[in-house]
């Protein structure tokens, strides 16, 4: 141990900025006098460095669908359900099991920003009852909004069939930012229950669109009334810092290539 | 409730994933204990009140539901006790640290510390909470924490063979 006059808590409790300032200025004066504790404090920083940089890429990484599927189905069989169910194979085209992780893990960051840009934006959380909600049909990124996202230019609307019904897409802007590609869309679907809309963001990764966004644009007050597209000023760009927005021609390339950014 | 109770503990699966590694070890201990914690949280989830953070909720019941686990099955083995580690060698730490570490390469070397510390590293450094969150997750006091978290810090850098680059010690 160092000859500091310090304990290994204060100085790593200095590293960690937990310090208050008089003692803080302390260990700084000492440090810069001692290497030693200099070294020590250096040492604590580097552990997080360490420790945050080998683990923080597992939040990028794809959920597995079990795990997924499990969540999901709480509540479904009354507590029926155990660990070591198996889960059914998903009844899925290959289409979807081509994507099955990608939704997997976009549904999870969406929920989450989601609430974040929800809150963000003070338009409204997620709907308290989220049966046959817009929004979570919208997390799974079902394939035909993906269609629609490949090929249709911004301000241009169409149809979408999603599971609870059609649904308008329309995407808003697209951007850049350090050859990362994202597309900003509005999805909204009126029905007898009422009007529902979403904002969504999703970046290209790996070839894949991935959902980075999902805010639910339906308000409690305007459920029953038809739906109003959010106003100006709730803008998810800089937000999310996806960069600067893409003019016409830009999109039109990219439209054109599916995306792929050279 | 309970639609957005799921929503939201969906939303805590990557975190959960990744304390839950820190934790085990391995992704499929991982993986098992994160579904057992989102069952048990789901049962318990009268007592979560909206509003309240659900990570460090969910991060408690995962850290009781692996001490029972542990109890249970052994199968960890005996994990010493804090203080098995009370004597932390001394290093000079000069050396610069050279690029990062790969997961694996600290996931090992984590697994050979004592459960206590393997759950102050996962809660501090890893997930990012202050030492009095860490605390009440924990159920533990603060001070537990800090010396628990301030030997194995040293303890995973000692065996890492990591020391730290001396110019970098100011404050971030």
């Amino acid at each position: 141990m160092s000859e500091s006059t310090f304990s290994d808590e204060i100085l790593m409790s200095y590293a960690d900025g937990e310090l208050s300032e008089p003692t803080a200025r302390a260990v700084r004066e000492m440090a810069m006098r001692d290497p030693s504790i200099a070294g020590r404090i250096a040492m604590f920083k580097a552990s997080r460095k360490v420790l945050s940089a080998a683990f923080d890429p597992v939040l990028d990484q794809p959920v597995p669908q079990r795990l997924y599927d499990a969540v999901r189905a709480l509540g479904r069989d009354d507590g029926a359900m155990r660990r070591d169910t198996q889960r059914r194979p998903p009844a899925v085209g290959i289409a979807r099991l081509r994507g099955w992780r990608q939704q997997a893990m976009a549904a999870s960051v969406a929920c989450f920003l989601g609430i974040a840009v929800g809150w963000l934006l003070g338009t409204s959380s997620w709907r308290q009852d989220n049966s046959g909600s817009l929004a979570t049909e919208v997390a799974s990124l079902p394939e035909t909004l993906i269609d629609a996202l490949d090929r249709l230019p911004s301000g241009e609307r169409a149809s979408a069939q999603l599971d609870g019904g059609a649904a308008d897409v329309l995407p808003i802007a697209s951007y850049e930012n350090g050859g990362s590609l994202c597309r900003e869309f509005e999805l909204s679907r009126s029905s007898a229950a009422g009007s529902q809309a979403v904002r969504g963001v999703v970046c290209r990764s790996e070839g894949r669109w991935l959902l980075k966004a999902l805010a639910d644009l339906t308000s409690r007050k305007a459920r029953s009334d038809e739906y109003r597209p959010a106003s100006g000023g709730e803008d998810l760009a800089p937000v999310l810092g996806l960069g600067r927005s893409l003019s016409q021609q830009e999109e039109r390339r990219f439209l054109a290539n599916g995306w792929r950014y050279r | 409730m309970s639609e957005e109770f799921k929503a939201e503990l969906l939303s805590l699966l990557p975190r959960l994933r990744r304390y839950a590694l820190a934790k085990t070890g391995t992704r499929e201990q991982a993986d098992d204990l994160v579904q057992a914690t989102c069952e048990r949280a789901w049962r318990a989830r009268d007592q979560w009140k909206p509003g309240a953070r659900m990570d460090y909720w969910t991060f408690r019941i995962m850290k009781n539901l692996y001490v029972d686990e542990i109890r249970a099955s052994s199968l960890r083995g005996i994990d010493a006790g804090p203080d098995a580690l009370e004597e932390i060698p001394d290093h000079q730490w000069t050396r610069r640290v050279e690029g990062s570490m790969t997961l694996a390469q600290v996931s090992d070397v984590m697994q050979q510390l004592p459960a206590p510390m393997r759950d102050v590293l996962a809660l501090v450094p890893i997930e990012g909470l202050s030492y009095r969150e860490a605390a009440e997750v924990l159920g533990v006091p603060v001070g537990t924490v800090m010396s628990r978290l301030a030997r194995a810090r040293a303890e995973l850098m000692s065996r890492l063979n990591l020391t730290g680059d001396i110019t970098d010690w100011t404050p971030a």
